[in-house]
Formats: C-alpha cells, sequence, structure tokens
C-alpha cells in the first residue's frame, strides 16, 4: 500500500534527523510527488531556521520573582467561583436565607429586584438568586433550561440599560455575530474592542462567549475581557468512558455536568456543545446523535443544543442547499478536518457527500483583512484552515473567488479562495 | 534566499537532529501544592518550565523582550487560573503551552487591532556582520509567512521545530493523536511553503 504524504514526510524528518539522505524514499516516487516532498523539506528546514533562542540573562528570575509577588498577594484559600460571579459580593448566612426564599419566589424583595439592573443595589441579590436556583436544580434537563432563561434575562438587563445610556460594569453570556479590528457584535450589541481588552480563545463568529465590559453612554460597550464560553462541533464518535469521549481524534473531558443523550454508542456522528479554558482543555456540555436535516424534518435541535445563527450571506451570494459539515470547533483551525486525522473518512469527506440543508456560497470579492484563519471578504468574515484551499497567494485588496460553506456553528469556512484576473 | 531543497546531509542533520529534550522525560508533577499557591511548588514549576516557554515564546514573537513577557505571563496566568480553582488537571506542561499559545496569539491579534507590525528590525547595520543580518532577514521572512498559518499550524510547527519534541510528546502537549499531528504538520509546512518567498536572497 503507498505510503500517505505525511507519513513519508515523518519519514524524512526522521531521516534528515539522523543525517541521513532522503534519496530512498524519494526512489519510489514519482517526478511531482520527489518534488513536493523536497519542497515540503525545504519549507521543514526553513521553520527549523529560526532554532532556539538562549534564555537572556536574568529573565527566570525576573519572571519567578514577579510570580511569587503575585502569588503572596493572593489569598491562599481556593476560590471555585466561575466569572460571572466576580461582581456578586459575598453574603452573610442570613443573605442566603433571604435569597433561598426569593430563589423560589417567597418575600416581598422578589418584584424589587426582578426589576433592577446592572449597578443597582439589588442587580447582585437578582443575579445570586437565580445562581442559587441553578446550584438547586439536579435535573439535567431543567438545569439547562434555566441557564437558557436566565442567561436571556442577563441579556434583556444589558438591553435595557444601554437604552438609559448608564455606565456601568455589565457582564453576560452571547453570541459573537461580527468581528472587526475595533468593534465586535454580540447579540445586539456592538462592543468597542480596544488593545487593552483581554480575549482569552480564538473567538469566531458565531461562537459563545462571555463578555466583562462596561456600559457606555452612546449604547456601546467597553470591553475588558472576552472569554471563548462555547462552540458547537459535529464529528464521529471513536471512544467514550467515564472521564473522556474522542471525536474527530480530538478528546474531550466529560463531567458530572455533562449531558449525553442515552445510546450515543461509536461510530455515531455527534453533534457537541463544548466549553473550552484558558488552556486549551474541552469539557463537553452535551453530545448528541446528530441525524442531517431533510426537508421534512425539523432541524436537530435540543435543550442542549440551541440552533445555530446563521449570518447574512453576501450580497453577491448565491446560497444552495449542500451539505453538512465538520467544521465546527474552535477558531484557528484547532477543529479542521484535517487536522483532525486518524482515517480518511474524517480527513478526506467531501462536504458535498454528506446530506443537505447546509448553505453553500459562491461568490467574488475583495479581500479587506487577514488576520490569522480570519478572513475578511467584501464585508463577510471567512474562516480558513489548513483544508482551505488557498491558489495562487492572494492579499489584502485583491479580488478573490470565494467557495464558502456555513458551519453548525453559524460560521462561514472557506472550502476554496482564488485570486482572480 | 531560496528555500528549494538544500539539504545537504550535513545541513539536514542540523535543522533536524535536535532528538526529545531531557526534561521532557517525566511531567508527572505533583499539582497538590499548586492549589495552595505554595511558593517552594511555584518556583519549582516555574524554574522546570520557563526556559522552555520562554524558547517557544521566542520562536513565534520576533522580540526576545516579548517573548520573556509572554512566558511570564503564563505564570500569572497560572496563579489566576489556580485561584479560581481551576488550572491543570493532568499535565501542568499541556496546560502551559496552551496558555502561552493563546497570549502570543493573543499579542498578534492585539498588535493588529492596533495596525502595528510585529516584525523586528534585527542587528542594525553598523558593525553587524553581513552573515548576521542575512540570517536575520530569513528569520524575519519566516516569521512572516508563520504569520498566514493557523494558530495550530504555528503551534505545531513552533513545538516540533523550535522546541524539538517528538511526534509522540507534541500530540500529548496538544491533546491530540500522533496521527493527528503528522497530518496537522504536514499541512502546516505546506501552508508555510506557500508564503514563503521563493527567491528571497
Amino acid at each position: 500500500m503507498k505510503p500517505r504524504a505525511e507519513d513519508l514526510l515523518q519519514a524524512a524528518l526522521e531521516s534528515a534527523g539522523r543525517g541521513q539522505g532522503i534519496d530512498g524514499l524519494l526512489a519510489g516516487l514519482s517526478r511531482e510527488e520527489a518534488a513536493e516532498l523536497r519542497a515540503l523539506m525545504a519549507a521543514a528546514t526553513a521553520a527549523s531556521s529560526l532554532g532556539r533562542s538562549d534564555l537572556p540573562a536574568g529573565a527566570a528570575r525576573r519572571s519567578r520573582s514577579r510570580l511569587l509577588r503575585r502569588a503572596s498577594s493572593m489569598p491562599s484559600a481556593v476560590s471555585a467561583r466561575p466569572p460571572l460571579r466576580r461582581l456578586i459580593p459575598r453574603f452573610s448566612a442570613a443573605a442566603l436565607v433571604a435569597l433561598f426564599a426569593l430563589a423560589f419566589g417567597l418575600g416581598g424583595l422578589k418584584e424589587a429586584a426582578a426589576t433592577s439592573l446592572p449597578g443597582d443595589a439589588l442587580y447582585p441579590v437578582k443575579v445570586a438568586a437565580a445562581d442559587l436556583r441553578l446550584q438547586l436544580e439536579f435535573e439535567a434537563a431543567q438545569r439547562l433550561r434555566l441557564e437558557s432563561l436566565y442567561a436571556e434575562q442577563r441579556l434583556e438587563d444589558v438591553r435595557q440599560l444601554l437604552a438609559l445610556g448608564r455606565v456601568v460594569p455589565v457582564s453576560f453570556h452571547g453570541r459573537v455575530l461580527g468581528i472587526s479590528a475595533t468593534l465586535w457584535q454580540v447579540e445586539d450589541f456592538p462592543l468597542r474592542v480596544t488593545a487593552r481588552t483581554r480575549v482569552v480563545g480564538e473567538i469566531l463568529p458565531g461562537m459563545l462567549i462571555e463578555v466583562e465590559g462596561i456600559s457606555q453612554a452612546d449604547g456601546t460597550i467597553l470591553a475588558d475581557e472576552l472569554h471563548l464560553q462555547s462552540y458547537d462541533t459535529l464529528g464521529t464518535l471513536e471512544s467514550l468512558d467515564a472521564e473522556q469521549m474522542i471525536v474527530g481524534g480530538r478528546v474531550f473531558l466529560l463531567t458530572g455536568r455533562s449531558v449525553l443523550e442515552p445510546g450515543l454508542v461509536v461510530g455515531d456522528r455527534a453533534l457537541l456543545r463544548v466549553t473550552i479554558d484558558d488552556s486549551g482543555v474541552r469539557t463537553i456540555v452535551s453530545a448528541v446523535r446528530f441525524s442531517p436535516p431533510t426537508p421534512t424534518a425539523a432541524p436537530v435541535e435540543t435543550a442542549a443544543t440551541a440552533p445555530p445563527r446563521t449570518p447574512p450571506p453576501p450580497s453577491t451570494s448565491t446560497p444552495a442547499a449542500t451539505t453538512t459539515d465538520d467544521h465546527g470547533g474552535q477558531g484557528g483551525g484547532t477543529q479542521g478536518p484535517g487536522d483532525d486525522d486518524d482515517g480518511p473518512s474524517e480527513t478526506t469527506q467531501d462536504p458535498d457527500d454528506d446530506g443537505e440543508g447546509t448553505e453553500k456560497i459562491e461568490f467574488n470579492g475583495v479581500v479587506q483583512s487577514i488576520a490569522g484563519s480570519q478572513w475578511v471578504v467584501d464585508g463577510q468574515t471567512i474562516r480558513v484552515d489548513s483544508e482551505t484551499e488557498i491558489k495562487d497567494d492572494p492579499g489584502v485588496g485583491d479580488t478573490v473567488k470565494v467557495v464558502a460553506f456555513l458551519l453548525s456553528d453559524g460560521t462561514w469556512w472557506a472550502e476554496k479562495i482564488e485570486l482572480e484576473d | 534566499m531560496l528555500y528549494s531543497l538544500a539539504l545537504s546531509r550535513s545541513s539536514a542533520a542540523l535543522a533536524f537532529r535536535r532528538g526529545p529534550l531531557n526534561f521532557m522525560a517525566s511531567d508527572s508533577e505533583p499539582l497538590s501544592g499548586l492549589h495552595q499557591l505554595d511558593s517552594q511548588a511555584l518556583s519549582s514549576l516555574h524554574d522546570k518550565h520557563f526556559p522552555e516557554l520562554f524558547r517557544y515564546a521566542r520562536y513565534r514573537l520576533a522580540d526576545a523582550d516579548t517573548a520573556e513577557d509572554a512566558a511570564s505571563e503564563t505564570f500569572v496566568r497560572l496563579l489566576e487560573a489556580l485561584q479560581r480553582g481551576g488550572g491543570p488537571r493532568s499535565s501542568p506542561r499541556a496546560w502551559l503551552f496552551g496558555t502561552l499559545r493563546h497570549i502570543v496569539d493573543d499579542h498578534y491579534r492585539a498588535a493588529y487591532a492596533r495596525g502595528i507590525e510585529t516584525f523586528s528590525h534585527g542587528p542594525e547595520g553598523d558593525g553587524a556582520p553581513d552573515a548576521a543580518i542575512e540570517a536575520d532577514e530569513r528569520q524575519e521572512e519566516v516569521r512572516r509567512a508563520l504569520r498566514f498559518l493557523t494558530s495550530e499550524q504555528q503551534h505545531v510547527l513552533a513545538l516540533r521545530f523550535g522546541g524539538g519534541y517528538s511526534l509522540e510528546q507534541t500530540a500529548e502537549m496538544m491533546d491530540r493523536k500522533a496521527n493527528a499531528i503528522k497530518a496537522l504538520q504536514f499541512r502546516a509546512l505546506q501552508a508555510l511553503r506557500r508564503h514563503l518567498p521563493e527567491d528571497a536572497g
């Protein structure tokens, strides 16, 4: 059996690492294949040319001092408070009792707190009551419904706040609908992103994020911190045990809060909702068996998997139902199909092979920006990964032809970008 | 210079003969002291991993000071995560490299938002040997080309060709299978080749 190109490359790298030539490997290849391997080895030489750098004198000491200074200024007790609760003060036992009553609709505070907004004295009570209600809900599906309900309430609070023009700290979860260099759209809120904004995770349109910032009188939010919260992805379930599942070659952790569809078995196509922490550890929120939508069937939608939003295609687009896909996942190529390689079915899948219901667009436009895996062509943000075919090295300002697919997470993934004459 | 294959046996060996680093032998460090923010545990973890984190950051960033800041910031993020009850669950190295990767990505994202060019100016002309200037220019070309790759592609090249980690070690650090890393490496080099100038010198 003919070895795969990536195996040949690895063999060539190992051979070169041993100080041996690659002539033996080239012998069995066609002229084109040999040329390709030589070119890749040249690229590897270039990649190696950056080499390793010596540690500057005193760097480790400076960093250690900074670390220990910072550690000494922190309380030693470990807190497991999730980020949204940073805005909430600690409460006494008596206050907790009051909250408990509030959470279940007892007492006169409920109405007063219910109308409060961020910045109001009673707002922390409102948030804490909702949080307590969640903590006391042990049934997974009901818990997900409550989380969804409270998240929508937080968004409504922010809407009212912006309408009033108040300037106060806000924190909420929302879906990214658009990204430009300085202005993002999260739900229906314009977010001003500056050099001081801390962005954690590779956030792309369609993903759910946590926003911390300050509402502005002009109706915008000045973003302080943006955290990738979750994204949806699709793949074949390769293994499943009590602690983790492997889908598309990637490991996802399972916790007591992960919701799995009963009967989900190895070999199933699974639609996952995944959270990701600062270090890139992925944890399953929910996993359901995926069935491509048919003209008569409703799209896959459960309490655990909200329907993906569809950004408006470019005006020049010609949407056509063609396919579902495997390209969901964290941005920056982290879940590109080509990266999932452990079998040809996942790595070489033709999107047109897999049912219908997802849009494909083809359009010509001018490249307005290229930022890593994110291109903007005629105002349309498009994700590019290792599987995207990019022809003739187009750059900013060039006119290109784009073929892209709408993914389950609401983002557009470019299958092909080609420089137009 | 031309990046067509100039692989004499000696240069190839020089470029790729970077076996597994000896500090990869064991990553089974006790985590208990970390969660108590114990200064001895933190110092030990810091001293063990700071050099390799710096090398990773330096591979991806043009400036040594920025690389030092990024490596140092990684440990501050670790503190913050531990404070929240998070942090590494098993392999501190994988956690640290994953976090550093995001810090470097954020650096480029912020620089892009500010419209700042993020490449170094290289050795100044006065007194710098021609060879040093040429080598620096070549490195800039490679770094410039790297910026066109996805974050994950840059990550895998930095680990494999900057850090010298084996396929298996890289897979462990990226929480992937070795075959997936092999494919990712292949595509990363394909992309790098596309973006390298053909007659840069």
